[in-house]
């Protein structure tokens, strides 16, 4: 196998545990509203919470990186340039993150000093990380957009896909440095901040899921250069066409004029129309290939990417859009509910679909199939289904009581945690949370065995007659 | 906005684009079997969309824009799927990649 090949299994292995890290603080989180005095003394809710969210961007992050690494080869038929520093970085990241974890376990806060945000954390949600674990993370980006770019030119020539992912490398580094600055206005620090959270999470990494599915596409199903990156340059054109400007539902109350109610309702209610394009094209697809393939599971965590961005970003995204629902719904466990379902759908899928693709290369497996998968596919994505869905009516329950009905006063905050309706929402949340737990390690456990048994069989020598 | 109106309001939009995701997925479906019956299904649904984008211009206290927008909306929707279709149809026959 090659270097980059291998460095890819390498990311997608950290991806995966990173994942049962955001899965385990996640547990934790839940258990807070349960139990306020869970763990007191020890880790505050914000902690766990930042530990979730933090871990939720890492794995993903590692997970495409390990995807492109992965298809990388296949591409040029080259090692990437300059694979040798990715492979330094890789370690340079992981121990980063572990670093960056113990710390906010460990010290967890620190005076209003430049010290304290230099090396305990930034304080602002999703980056907190602190500062020299954030100029690591734009040093370990420039050298991946280095090892695309930099394959393509020495290659010599360059594929529709590997062009788009290469213009993508540009905000995708750019962007990630609205990281560092420190804005004492709260809103306009908000301001720009947006741009980092939302152009990632709906401009550059949907383009970037976008390649690597595509790529996973042909690997997987055969299907030919010239309809995927049709279809691609569609995708994107409309991603973009709604996405950029849908940067607008976010500006609602954090001070901006109020132009931006009007660009950001407009541009967030166009953006399920390329999500239902999606649902024809898997549609299609699937019909197509007749639900035949050697890799099922890979199959079948492509179509859940269709469908759950469809359904989490599209249809739960839609109902809290609009700024006069809005108002109320925005930063409720509503919002949160949204938030999970479009992440799971629109990335968590996509990057598992390539899990079992590397697999199956590295393992030399003729076929991927058995029992594991459909259980580990079953728990997660009913776990996930329960946990959105339980934190769609504590969400409605916190909208109503507390926002329409109260007002948004303190005493109406606490009316609205105590209201049965939220309770039940957040006893039914942790339930589905561990049968989402059981998904994952039934997953970690799947990746981990397959083809372990086929091969063991072989080793076996045949009973004798 | 009484807060009653405001979770109906909510929940009608989500149904909204459920309906459409219903609509492609019968009409996907509907077109590759060559099923009349899914077809006919696929138009329920789109029906289904219809009534609750009226219900939500004629009944809810949104502004004007938004009813506009959930009325253009509920045109694109019905495009979409079938020029999908006929745009992967095109490449993959272009391709001969599949009948």
């Amino acid at each position: 196998m090659s270097r980059s090949k291998n460095l890819a299994v390498k990311y997608l292995v950290a991806a995966i545990l990173f994942f049962g890290v955001m899965t385990l603080s996640g547990l934790m989180s839940a258990a807070y509203y349960i139990q306020p005095d869970f763990l007191f003394g020890l880790i505050p809710f914000s902690i766990a919470k930042m530990l979730h969210i933090d871990t939720m961007i890492i794995w993903l992050l590692m997970g495409f990186m390990g995807a492109v690494y992965w298809f990388l080869p296949d591409e040029f038929e080259i090692e990437p340039a300059g694979i040798w520093a990715a492979e330094i970085l890789f370690w340079v990241f992981v121990s980063a993150v572990l670093v960056v974890a113990a710390t906010f376990v460990l010290v967890q806060w620190g005076p209003s000093t430049e010290t304290t945000l230099w090396l305990v954390q930034q304080g602002r949600k999703y980056v907190e990380a602190p500062r020299w674990a954030a100029i690591g993370v734009a040093l370990v980006m420039l050298v991946f957009a280095w090892n695309v770019v930099g394959t393509a030119l020495r290659a010599r020539r360059i594929t529709g896909i590997m062009a788009v992912m290469s213009v993508n490398m540009v905000p995708l580094v750019l962007l990630y440095l609205i990281a560092f600055p420190k804005i004492d206005n709260m809103a306009v620090d908000l301001y720009w901040w947006w741009w980092l959270v939302h152009l990632w999470v709906e401009a550059t990494w949907e383009i970037l899921i976008g390649c690597i599915m595509a790529l996973a596409v042909m690997k997987l199903l055969g299907t030919s250069r010239k309809i995927v990156e049709g279809w691609l340059y569609v995708e994107v054109s409309m991603v973009l066409g709604t996405g950029i400007l849908g940067l607008g539902h976010h500006y609602f109350w954090i001070g901006t004029p109020d132009y931006w109610l009007g660009i950001g309702g407009f541009f967030s209610a166009l953006e399920p129309l390329p999500l239902l394009g999606m649902v024809v094209h898997a549609v299609y697809d699937a019909g197509v290939h007749r639900m035949k393939t050697t890799n099922r599971p890979a199959f079948y965590w492509t179509l859940a990417e269709a469908f759950g961005n469809f359904l989490g970003g599209g249809v739960f995204g839609f109902m809290i859009t609009l700024p006069q629902l809005n108002l109320f719904a925005h930063g409720t466990q509503w919002t949160v509910s949204h938030g999970h379902f479009a992440f799971w759908g629109a990335y968590a899928c996509g990057v598992l679909s390539v899990c079992y693709i590397a697999m199956q290369e590295q393992r030399r497996l003729a076929v991927v199939n058995g029992r594991g998968w459909v259980w580990a596919f079953v728990l997660l994505n009913g776990g996930l289904i329960g946990m959105v869905g339980s934190l769609l009516v504590a969400g409605m329950a916190q909208t109503f009581f507390e926002r329409a009905i109260g007002g948004s006063t303190l005493e109406a905050f606490i009316a609205g945690q105590e209201n049965p309706w939220f309770v039940l929402g957040m006893y039914s949340r942790m339930f589905f949370g561990l049968i989402f737990t059981a998904g994952y390690l039934t997953l970690a456990w799947n990746l981990l065995a397959l083809g372990h048994r086929e091969a063991a069989a072989v080793a076996q020598p045949a009973p004798a007659e | 906005m009484t807060p009653g109106v405001l979770l109906v309001t909510s929940v009608s939009l989500g149904f909204m684009v459920l309906a459409a995701g219903a609509y492609a997925l019968l009409y996907g479906i509907g077109r590759f079997r060559n099923s009349r019956s899914l077809l006919v299904s696929a138009g329920f649904a789109y029906g289904a969309l219809v009534l609750d984008a009226a219900g939500l211009i004629l009944a809810t206290p949104l502004a004007l824009e938004w009813k506009l927008l959930i009325a253009g909306s509920a045109v694109a929707y019905l495009g979409i799927p079938p020029l999908t279709w006929r745009y992967l149809q095109h490449t993959h026959r272009e391709e001969g990649a599949h009948p």
